[in-house]
């Protein structure tokens, strides 16, 4: 269950379970607190594709969880090695499962089939936690505004709702969007959150458990999404 | 180096994380919450490698049915069997420890009051302990509602502001909602079943007890309106038990000062024992 790989000279966390197997997934977790709001629910689904028959791996993103990495040092494109590195020592991986922000990094294996939940922006995602850091301040009496926080990233890193970023993170996200890093020839299936207004190719019920102001559990959730998975990948 | 693994817990599989140092004393963290080991931001996380640092072995871990662990979820309540299982997994993961103390903010600060004694910690650190209970006239939708002495606090701290003031005068401020909580405000404070129970596993420590409190934080403001009643004097009495204050509102302790002040404490709590 618990599994290492080696990232920028040290041990990253990795959630595993492999029971050697043909079919196995490298689940691409939300980002930033989403991750942690999701975090059992995502634990108790790859426990529902072990029903199924299907190996999964969720690695630490460099910097979080688990992870003593720098904060400020990580990127979208740094998470993209780590992910690749990860799917190398701890593989082979057949296929990806991706949620919210963890889709703007599935081109760390370009070629694997891809499965999708709720793709976010960068840029939404950027904005939420914009949102947080100049709530907080105000709440503090601080008077801060966006155009400071985004100046002040330039020197030096900047604490967003309780994360550190350095700019290149920034732009990364401001500029990142899950539809261009999926290649229109990939075999991919997408779908949606039932509580989102618009859907692409299905839907999974559930209310919007990333959007809750700490984590809680949907074991509805976790059974619907290993089935969604294990139909797509053996329909 | 933080090392993971896994024990039993009533026929359960629970993760634990241990920060190894070389001295002869441990800490148990308890995650408040839902929250999972790491740490909301990877506050735990970070808080676990600072004290190894300072010679503490930690151990962090989630409990059921939270992060990495199986089972169901009973909330803080129902803690005690996870709090029992991670001491025993500590003590064999780390025979070298002589002394283990334990370490909880809110609810998990209260779960350790209540729950600690049959476990055995040689202290405790209890941050900002959580007694808030559901009021049973609750308005429907309505989520718990604050304590009295938190909401007398806010607004207090509001009315000093003169930005606040500016925007009552200018109707930046909904008058609905600022009627329905002074009158909230105003209303006496009563003491909750869990905040007796509390008072009462307080006042029968018979270990050392550091009570870590964040004054302006709500959660402590609360505890403290029931510590400073005549609820709280046995608890108060008990010679086992000294209470420190930073002056901050972070109910977690987040910022650079609230942090090292929490690390000095969580110090001297474990070589208090």
């Amino acid at each position: 269950m618990i599994a290492s790989y080696r990232f920028a000279g040290q041990d990253e966390y990795c959630l595993r379970i492999d029971r050697g197997r043909d079919t196995r997934i490298l689940v691409i977790q939300p980002l930033f607190e989403e991750a942690n709001r999701t975090r059992h629910m995502l634990a108790e689904m790859m426990r529902a594709l072990d029903g199924h028959g299907i190996d999964s791996l969720m690695p630490d993103l460099p910097g979080r969880n688990e992870s003593a990495f720098p904060q400020h040092q990580a990127d979208l494109d740094l998470w993209r090695n780590a992910l690749a590195e990860c799917a190398e020592q701890l593989g082979p991986v057949t296929h990806i499962a991706a949620l919210r922000g963890g889709a703007l990094l599935i081109d760390c294996a370009p070629q694997l089939p891809v499965w999708r939940l709720a793709p976010a922006k960068g840029e939404q995602l950027l904005r939420t936690m914009i949102r947080a850091r100049l709530t907080a301040d105000r709440e503090a009496g601080k008077h801060v505004t966006e155009e400071m926080l985004i100046e002040a990233a330039q020197t030096g890193p900047v604490e967003l709702a309780g994360n550190l970023f350095g700019t290149a993170m920034i732009d990364g996200l401001k500029n990142a969007r899950p539809e261009d890093v999926l290649d229109i020839r990939r075999n991919s299936r997408t779908v949606r959150n039932s509580s989102e207004p618009d859907f692409v190719t299905g839907m999974i019920d559930g209310k919007a458990l990333w959007l809750r102001a700490e984590p809680e559990h949907n074991a509805v959730m976790s059974q619907a999404i290993a089935d969604d998975i294990a139909e797509w990948i053996r329909p | 180096m933080t090392r993971h693994f896994t024990f039993e817990c009533t026929g359960e599989t629970l993760v634990g994380s241990i920060d190894d140092a070389k001295g002869e004393r441990g800490l148990l963290i308890v995650s408040g919450g839902n929250e999972i080991r790491a740490g909301a931001f990877g506050g735990m996380a970070r808080l676990a490698r600072d004290l190894a640092a300072s010679g503490i072995t930690v151990m962090r871990y989630d409990r059921r049915g939270i992060g990495d662990s199986s089972g169901e979820n009973s909330g803080f309540e129902g803690s005690a069997d996870d709090i029992s299982a991670a001491l025993t997994a500590f003590r064999k993961q780390c025979p070298g420890l002589r002394e283990i103390a334990a370490f909880g903010n809110c609810d998990a600060a209260s779960a350790l009051a209540l729950f600690a004694g049959k476990a055995g910690f040689a202290a405790l650190a209890l941050a900002n302990p959580w007694t808030i209970e559901t009021p049973d006239n609750a308005e429907e939708g309505e989520t718990a509602a604050m304590p009295a002495s938190a909401i007398r606090s806010r607004y207090l701290a509001k009315l000093r502001d003169p930005r606040e003031l500016w925007r009552l005068v200018t109707g930046g401020v909904n008058l609905r909602k600022l009627v329905k909580g002074l009158r909230q405000a105003a209303a006496k404070q009563e003491v909750s079943g869990l905040g007796e129970r509390l008072m009462k596993a307080l006042s029968g420590q018979t270990v050392p007890v550091a009570i870590l409190i964040a004054s302006r934080d709500r959660t402590a403001l609360a505890f403290l309106s029931i510590w400073d009643s005549a609820s709280g004097e046995a608890a108060r009495t008990n010679g086992y038990i000294m209470l420190q204050q930073i002056h901050s509102a972070s109910h977690s302790f987040a910022g650079e000062d609230d942090h090292r002040w929490l690390v000095e404490q969580l110090i001297a709590v474990v070589h208090s024992c």
